[in-house]
């Protein structure tokens, strides 16, 4: 989220409580873009990341938050609202899964390889397409810390609020969410070992 | 160094940091380390990749303007929000809405301001359950209410249980006014049975009178349509002007909607489902 404006979150949140539409806006604008985000990578759904970014801000707007600035940052409180609405829709869904829907989510696996094995040289949104999918399917615990951490570039100590564990818990996830990702993008890094070498590395050897 | 060891030191790294020079020489001796260390790059600048391709999504701006429109109405300010189309549309499924009820949504847009003094008329007094009144007994002579009174021609017919709706010639009062309603005297809609039931007396559900949305030439003749109910957040009815009085502000208000076989939304009335009904619903 922007940090570059001289009010804190918190301070507009304040404002906006007291009826500054300005604030309001304000900070509408400097969050719904991570909550957006990490609602529809979260969810794999942009239907599903509208109506929970809605609901979020809905909530907000009408001064029904319980944020205490005490417990942690509002970036960390949303995200944390918004956790709860993308589970409970995912919940939802998953009592309503469509045929198609079946088909899709037992396919998936075999379908990142076939994929790569068709199209020898990935384009690049046909990469960012299958590392998206493997994240997609993440179980929900190893995807929100890689969702927070890898691409919303959450620290640890926020991602720990958001998901109310310890650091050391989302240390575990996310070097097991990793380690997942690596085995189910290996075929990626076969097809296109350019995107290891032109990305930077997490760790530095 | 173990291999155990290596891995609670990567386990343990934060973004960006290095395992250090222990790790390295581990790495370099051992090639399972070696890979995971290779690997867990090779992972990172895909995960990067997709940061990069997802930096620039944003919420549609229509939900700003939704947002907006809730944030004004919680602090009195609902009156300056533009009447967009989609701002009625239900807050759970914009998009099935969008479309199908962009003219409908328009003229509820129109009927909001005017359905406001009905609004309140009609939780206040003549809708509002009635005792029940002894069979034989007189019924109690309703008075339409002044400003809606006699307005000649201004009266088309719904026809109950096939949701058919009949228009009416305009007539000339309906021309002065923007808003007309249809029916002239609010009439509750009685369940037909004679069962020695508790609730039989009492109306399935009460319904305000039909106000047109057909603006300044009143009541625009048709040949004919369709009744739809739908449910209207009652969000979208206070961000579009009208209060909402009391109650809960995340739920909705059941309206019925005239369309006309033109597709052109012709009038509507607004419904309160009695507690027996909704019952009975169950």
């Amino acid at each position: 989220m922007i940090r570059s404006s001289e009010q804190s979150d918190a301070e507009l949140l304040a404002r906006s409580n007291n009826g500054d539409e300005a604030a309001f806006l304000l900070l509408y604008r400097r969050t719904q873009g991570p909550v957006f985000r990490f609602a529809m990578q979260m969810s794999g759904s942009r239907t599903i990341a509208e109506d929970v970014t809605q609901e979020v801000f809905l909530a907000l707007a009408r001064g029904g938050s319980r944020f205490d600035p005490a417990k942690g940052s509002l970036q960390s409180y949303l995200f944390g609202v918004t956790r709860n609405q993308v589970l409970r829709r995912l919940d939802k869904r998953a009592n309503l899964v469509s045929i198609d829907e079946e088909r899709d989510c037992g396919a998936a696996a075999g379908s990142f390889e076939a994929a790569a094995d068709q199209h020898g040289d990935l384009a690049r949104a046909q990469t960012v397409d299958l590392v998206r999918r493997a994240v997609q399917s993440l179980p929900v615990n190893y995807r929100e810390v890689v969702v927070l951490c890898d691409l919303e570039e959450v620290s640890y100590e926020d991602a720990a609020a958001v998901l109310d564990c310890a650091i050391g818990t989302i240390r575990s996830r996310l070097h097991r969410a990793r380690a997942m990702l690596a085995e189910r993008l290996q075929f990626v890094r076969e097809s296109a070992p350019s995107v290891s070498r032109a990305g930077d590395s997490r760790y530095v050897v | 160094m173990t291999c155990e060891e290596f891995i609670s030191r990567l386990q343990a790294l934060g973004r960006g940091e290095s395992p250090g020079q222990e790790a390295r020489d581990h790495a370099e001796s051992c090639e399972a380390c070696a890979e995971t260390l290779t690997t867990s790059g090779h992972v990172d600048a895909l995960l990067r990749l997709l940061a990069r391709s997802d930096d620039g999504l944003e919420a549609p701006a229509r939900i700003e303007e939704t947002v907006l429109g809730a944030f004004r109405l919680a602090h009195g300010t609902a009156n300056v929000v533009s009447m967009q189309p989609h701002a009625v549309a239900p807050a759970v499924a914009p998009r099935r809405f969008a479309y199908r009820w962009m003219g409908a949504a328009a003229a509820i847009a129109v009927a909001s301001a005017a359905s406001l003094v009905a609004w309140q008329s009609f939780r206040s007094s003549d809708l509002l359950p009635q005792p029940p009144v002894e069979q034989g007994a007189p019924a109690p002579e309703r008075t339409p209410s002044p400003p809606f009174a006699s307005r000649p021609g201004a009266a088309p017919s719904v026809r109950p249980g096939d949701g058919s709706y009949q228009g009416a010639a305009p007539g000339r009062g309906n021309a002065r006014a923007p808003i007309i309603p249809v029916s002239t005297v609010r009439k509750p809609v009685r369940p037909v049975t004679s069962a020695p039931n508790p609730s039989a007396d009492e109306p399935a559900e009460f319904v305000t009178d039909f106000y047109s949305l057909v603006p300044a030439s009143g009541f625009a003749p048709t040949e004919g349509g369709q009744l739809v109910r739908l449910q209207v957040p009652r969000a979208s009815l206070a961000s579009l002007g009208v209060p909402i009085p009391v109650g809960n502000p995340n739920g909705s208000v059941t309206a019925d909607l005239v369309m006309g076989y033109d597709g052109v939304a012709h009038a509507i009335r607004f419904v309160q489902p009695t507690r027996s009904s909704e019952r009975s619903s169950r």
